[in-house]
């Protein structure tokens, strides 16, 4: 009876120190500032209803937004805002939440009748300055009263404090070569980061409180100069807080990380943060556009299951949601569903330096398979529209006029009749390939992500394929694995060329420079997906990006045409859909922008909250 | 009992030593590059970044520093990827209690409702209680927990609105208990069943022991024969699995907190395998194995009280 007693003593004491450790744990969250957020939101509504109701209107917003905004936007994300550090964030979504509460020296507004973006200064005072003749120095004024979260000011010497943490050698940021080099070169940036020369010798110059200065390696425009200062690994960093977050010998630093390391000064000020699960926005009163937002703040939870997402938006609790191929049908009919390109066209991409496979560097074998995809039923199937071209329909080649890539003749004239789908000269080339290569038959393995919609058109294409090309002489075989994965596998190919045999393929780029969003096939990409490796490919990249005669009335026109005709037409990568995003929108969410439009998209940051 | 404790603990460690080297070679040996992601990275900061944490150098090398981290400074490095400079016990300190709290909760939220099912079932037996007992044991242990978790959630959070659809975060008091309320109960049809079961089974079999026999002819009613002696000789070896359920719970947690968006260690361990947060990964690895060691200890030394021939047996 003794043994027993000790025994149900241990048991009871197990279940004691679980309930002490259970009791412990509520103390993690920050439940008090949530409150008072949904306190202050609530008291926003209602002066925003007493507002509205004074002056007989029925937009509880008003005719112009107030210092507090009315309503707060609610979202769900699939993703975990990891670092809101500009110097060292992973994933675009956590890029859009820097955004949100941070400054560039430029940004995309929506335009004044809100159908497009426009480029202008946010924390820059006016479009760069050229110093020079060359167009290789440009100087930079920046605003003056602009100030931080707490107060401080915020000037040059923050830019400048930002470029000289972005480059620090010791802390190896992940964004340094997206200030370094990207759209514009800035002068012995790489060398600083690399340790192969001293800080004076950058192109980076602080001339007073209110001025900078950026010298090139090569001549640019205006816009250049400002579209690259406008990528969000360029937001201003508060001094401060960087030096709050880093450890002693300088290598790493937790700005950004948390709440407490974090500091705001754009549209939007952190008001909660509950790392990896939620975080409130409340709008900047003292932002330099407020007139632009309504909303009085943005309530995002990170809610991974797309299911429990959508859940969430049926009981109203969010405002909007991106549907997945695998939901999409069950609202395909719903009039709340807003339809936008994705930016990105899906292709296939092919090992052409595979020893096991030396078909796939056969330019007819390629060919075959480019000729037997018949991208209007993959399209349609998935909700997307065919593809027979790389570069996007919102792509845009000409500013001044708004011309998109694909409305021009250059653009047309890289398409094909029935989007390329032709199966009779597929299996002409395809039985031209195998005597040329003296085999009976092809087996492809093809690597995919194990969801929608590269399930449904790797099936269909190990289907159709192996019709057009004959059971006995093709067979498709089809791999699946997790997309992180496959990704590793794909760009192993420089070290294993057996890697892989064919996949998938698509790349979100630059819609209003298209011409730069052929830099993930040049040979000196980091993450290359396939061995496309061209110099002549190169030497027409370079010299759209950065030749001298870049800015001459249609040499960025035809080298973006010219570059998608060497990837296409020997069928180095299959294009096959432009994906298609497509968002369920709740009524009580009355967007400004007119439709979908570069850059700021459907400006759910610009929106209205109507209810 | 003492130098037996002390024992099992030593063995703890050295088994925790070895778990956390396979582990780190294992992730270090992933194919793919930490930072070879597809993005916008120049390959000088690629080779950057693979210099200053290391991952150039070759694998010995990178598990010496390793472990001299961890010895000299209790460093075990910071994220990669999830939430870049963050040391990674940082990270799992945010992650533990919610995870803690919820299995917990849910295990001892379903120990008396098991035993009561498991006691009902075998006093009842071959009744159509018994039956009915048995057909919910049979469901609760082979259907999944996420399966439970993903039709709460429709029926009682979406369709009918009794509970909210996640967890909410910012939520304090019993607001946050309430929406905690569909994923302890997702979590807790399988200890039930479990304890529903064995507890029956236990229960029955001392029911048809000589000594009731005795205690009743003794003139014990039923009730108190049951109570006094079949309960209490049918409860002991409960212990043995009660324990263990809590890594059992813990396993099942993965998919639930991830339905539910419960920000704990469920999601954390995916992400970090597939985002390559090598070191991370390592410290989630560690955090699982620590738990289910301990786990294990508590059911030695539960042992060694119980039966003093286990703590003694492996004496010449």
């Amino acid at each position: 009876m003794r043994k027993q007693k000790k025994s149900m003593l241990i048991l009871l004491s197990a279940a004691a120190l679980a309930a002490a450790v259970s009791g412990c744990s509520s103390s993690s969250e920050p439940a008090d500032e949530s409150i008072v957020f949904t306190e202050a939101a609530t008291e926003a509504t209602s002066a925003g209803e007493a507002e509205s109701d004074s002056a007989e209107t029925t937009d509880p917003n008003g005719d112009t937004p107030t210092d507090e905004g009315y309503g707060i936007l609610r979202e769900a994300s699939t993703s975990t805002i990891g670092s809101l550090n500009p110097l060292t964030y992973i994933n675009s979504y956590s890029s859009t939440q820097i955004k949100r509460s941070s400054l560039t020296l430029y940004t995309y507004f929506p335009n004044e009748d809100y159908t497009f973006c426009d480029l202008s200064g946010e924390l820059a005072a006016e479009d760069p300055i050229q110093v020079d003749e060359e167009g290789k120095v440009w100087q930079i004024k920046i605003r003056e009263g602009v100030t931080w979260e707490n107060g401080d000011t915020l000037d040059a010497n923050d830019v400048y404090y930002t470029w000289q943490m972005m480059l620090d050698p010791k802390l190896a940021n992940l964004r340094a070569s997206n200030f370094a080099k990207d759209v514009i070169e800035i002068e012995n940036a790489m060398n600083y980061f690399e340790g192969s020369c001293t800080w004076d010798e950058v192109g980076l110059k602080l001339i007073d409180d209110l001025t900078l200065e950026i010298h090139t390696v090569t001549n640019h425009e205006p816009r250049e100069i400002m579209t690259h200062l406008a990528h969000p690994a360029n937001c201003i960093i508060n001094e401060e807080y960087f030096e709050k977050g880093m450890n002693a010998d300088r290598t790493e630093t937790l700005y950004g990380t948390s709440e407490e390391y974090w500091i705001s000064a754009g549209p939007f000020i952190v008001d909660s943060w509950t790392n990896d699960a939620e975080i409130n926005f409340k709008k900047n009163p003292n932002y330099i556009f407020k007139d632009k937002i309504w909303l009085a703040g943005i309530n995002i939870k990170v809610v991974e299951d797309a299911s429990t997402q959508l859940q969430l938006f049926d009981n109203g609790e969010i405002d909007y949601v991106k549907l997945s191929a695998d939901n999409f049908q069950k609202y395909e009919e719903d009039p709340r569903v807003l339809y936008s390109s994705a930016n990105s066209v899906t292709h296939i991409t092919l090992n052409t330096i595979n020893p096991d496979q030396p078909i796939l560097a056969n330019e007819s074998f390629r060919r075959a398979l480019f000729y037997a995809t018949d991208r209007a039923t993959i399209a349609d199937m998935t909700a997307n529209e065919p593809a027979d071209y790389i570069v996007p329909t919102p792509h845009i080649i000409d500013l001044e006029s708004g011309t998109a890539f694909r409305d021009t003749e250059e653009g047309k004239a890289n398409l094909h009749e029935n989007y390329g789908y032709d199966p009779e000269l597929a299996k002409e080339l395809f039985d031209e390939a195998l005597a040329e290569e003296g085999i009976d038959k092809v087996t492809l393995t093809m690597i995919y992500n194990d969801v929608a919609p590269q399930t449904i058109m790797s099936e269909y294409l190990q289907q159709s394929w192996a019709q057009i090309f004959g059971t006995d002489k093709f067979e498709l075989k089809l791999q699946a694995m997790p997309s992180s994965q496959r990704g590793d596998l794909m760009r192993s190919w420089g070290t294993d060329p057996t890697c892989y045999e064919i996949s998938w393929g698509g790349w979100v780029s630059t819609d209003l420079m298209p011409w730069n969003a052929f830099k993930y096939w040049t040979t000196y990409y980091s993450a290359k997906n396939e061995p496309f490796l061209s110099e002549e490919f190169d030497a027409v990249f370079d010299n759209a990006n950065f030749g001298e005669n870049r800015f001459e009335e249609g040499v960025r026109l035809n080298a973006v045409a010219e570059m998608e005709r060497m990837l296409v037409e020997p069928a180095n990568i299959i294009p096959v859909v432009e994906s298609i995003d497509k968002y369920l929108k709740s009524d009580r969410l009355e967007l400004t922008m007119q439709n979908w439009a570069n850059r700021v998209e459907w400006g759910w940051d610009y929106a209205k909250i109507v209810e | 009992m003492f130098r037996y404790i002390v024992n099992r603990i030593l063995a703890l460690v050295l088994t925790l030593f070895i778990i956390v080297s396979i582990a780190f070679m294992v992730v270090r040996l992933m194919p793919g590059s930490v930072y070879e992601m597809g993005g916008d990275l120049s390959q000088q900061v690629i080779d950057a970044l693979n210099a200053k944490y290391h991952f150039d150098e070759p694998i010995i090398k990178q598990y010496y520093y390793f472990l001299e981290n961890i010895f000299l400074h209790w460093d075990w490095g910071t994220s990669a990827k999830m939430r870049p400079g963050v040391p990674v016990f940082d990270i799992l300190r945010d992650r533990i209690p919610i995870s803690l709290q919820l299995n917990l909760v849910s295990l001892f939220a379903a120990l008396p409702v098991g035993m009561a099912a498991g006691i009902l079932a075998a006093i009842r037996k071959n009744t159509v209680v018994d039956y009915f007992v048995s057909l919910m044991v049979v469901l609760f242990i082979s259907i999944p927990s996420f399966v439970f978790a993903a039709a709460l959630q429709y029926f009682l959070g979406f369709k009918l609105g009794w509970f909210p659809i996640i967890y909410n975060v910012s939520a304090a008091g019993v607001a946050r208990w309430h929406s905690m309320f569909l994923p302890i109960l997702a979590l807790s049809f399988d200890p039930i069943a479990r304890v529903a079961r064995y507890l029956r089974a236990e229960l029955a079999e001392t029911m048809n022991s000589e000594f009731m026999l005795l205690a009743k002819t003794k003139g014990l009613t039923y009730a108190q024969s049951t109570i006094r002696h079949g309960l209490r000789n049918s409860m002991l070896p409960m212990m043995n699995i009660i324990v263990p359920m809590f890594a059992n719970v813990l396993g099942g947690s993965l998919v639930v907190e991830t339905i539910f968006a419960v920000p704990g260690m469920g999601g954390l361990m995916v992400d970090s395998i597939n985002a390559s947060d090598h070191m991370l990964t390592v410290a989630i690895l560690m955090f699982y194995s620590m738990i289910s060691l301990i786990t294990v200890l508590i059911v030695d030394i539960s042992y060694g009280i119980v039966d003093p021939r286990v703590r003694i047996g492996g004496k010449k």
